[in-house]
């Protein structure tokens, strides 16, 4: 699609769909364009005929603010579920705010706030909280052959433990980002928006392999919890499965909210995974020390 | 004498020799020891006296201090009772 239809689609609405999430997005905003233009180019796109999960709007909030300290709205369904940000941010709103829309509105899953990935059918859930190197981590294993299923968020079905993908950008912040463009020559990142309340952060691209049959479903057999330190040995330690249990909780969006079926969910979960921390500095020995994990 | 019996609107799955509890009335979950997982393992289906659970835990854990296993166990299911896991039926 050239620049120029795209400009056009999204003023008018683009339809596309992320694994089973459908989404409109809405936007004349050239930020918005160009992350598009950049990353979300081989997203499947979806006709007029097919249900839309979300309607998303990023607009400036008034012709005032497009030249005044200029700034971006992000709407949901007519509905502005946040302040507006500066205008630079509109294409890091559209991801936080599709993020929000996911977290808030499917808890026909139980969704826990990690990175999933995937390689030869099996499934690692890597949770944790922002800052603790999750994505950063992700990003490599993306680059070493992992296919990536979701950066933000694992979605485990509550009818049968099984997770779907929505392998959409990977957000890296700071350090992050050299960190990834030093690890593999592979990657594309979208344009990197600076100042935000997180630092700056740029979007890496996922693999079209990551993109092809997304829609299928796997029961994950590992969970590790990932932990950055600077200057330490890069080290795996095997954790119980209640530790693993009451940590996933602590990780996940919507656990109470599910109340008994969370528990029966989750209980599923473990009982079919091997649950690890790691502590690590080097990527590439992360990296390794996964593929070695997925080996036995 | 009274009895012990697991609550209700209680459900659990061991795992490993570990125990998660879901209580159904408060939404809250809790994770528990081995000496938790079995005594809540032993009384799921049916109420036991405390004298009952006492021999089969003491054949369990192996212990040698009868005493020091009667206190654990008291110690046990008070803290199991305050978080709404057990009952004590007359």
């Amino acid at each position: 699609m050239s620049q120029f239809e795209l400009r056009n689609r999204l003023a008018d609405g683009l339809r596309f769909k992320v694994g089973n999430v459908h989404i409109s997005i809405s936007s004349t905003i050239p930020e918005v364009v160009e992350h598009f233009e950049a990353l979300y180019c081989s997203y499947e796109l979806l006709d007029k005929s097919e249900f839309i999960d979300f309607y998303i709007q990023v607009l400036a909030p008034s012709i005032f603010r497009r030249f005044f300290r200029p700034q971006v709205n992000f709407s949901f369904d007519g509905f502005f579920p946040f302040k507006p940000l500066p205008y630079s941010q509109a294409a890091a709103m559209f991801e936080w705010g599709l993020n929000w829309c996911i977290t808030t509105h499917s808890h026909q899953y139980l969704m826990i706030h990690s990175s999933i990935v995937e390689k030869n059918g099996e499934i690692l859930i890597l949770p944790g909280a922002s800052g603790k190197g999750k994505s950063t981590l992700c990003a490599a294993l993306v680059c070493s052959g992992w296919r990536l299923y979701s950066d933000e968020m694992a979605l485990i079905a509550i009818e049968n433990g099984k997770i779907f993908a929505v392998p959409r950008p990977i957000s890296l912040k700071n350090q992050s980002l050299n960190i990834i463009q030093n690890f593999s020559n592979d990657v594309v990142f979208g344009s990197t928006v600076t100042n935000t309340a997180k630092g700056d952060l740029a979007f890496m691209k996922v693999p079209e392999q990551s993109l092809e049959g997304i829609s299928g479903d796997a029961i994950p057999s590992k969970i590790i919890f990932p932990f950055y330190k600077g200057k330490s040995a890069t080290h795996f330690q095997a954790v119980s499965k209640g530790t693993a249990f009451m940590q996933m909780i602590e990780n996940s969006f919507n656990y109470n909210a599910l109340g008994k079926t969370g528990f029966e969910v989750l209980s599923k979960i473990i009982e079919n995974c091997d649950c690890f921390n790691l502590t690590y500095d080097s990527l590439e020995e992360a990296v390794s020390g996964i593929n070695r994990l997925g080996e036995k | 004498m009274s009895k012990i019996s697991l609550v209700d609107s209680v459900i659990f799955r061991l795992l490993g020799d570990e125990c998660i509890t879901y209580l159904g009335n408060s939404g809250d979950t809790h994770l528990l020891d081995s000496i938790s997982a079995a005594i809540i393992n032993e009384v799921k289906e049916n109420p036991l006296s405390k004298d009952v659970l006492f021999n089969i835990l003491s054949k369990n854990f192996e212990s040698d201090d009868d005493i020091e296993l009667s206190l654990c166990l008291d110690s046990y299911i008070l803290e199991l009772s305050s978080l709404g896991i057990l009952n004590m039926e007359n």
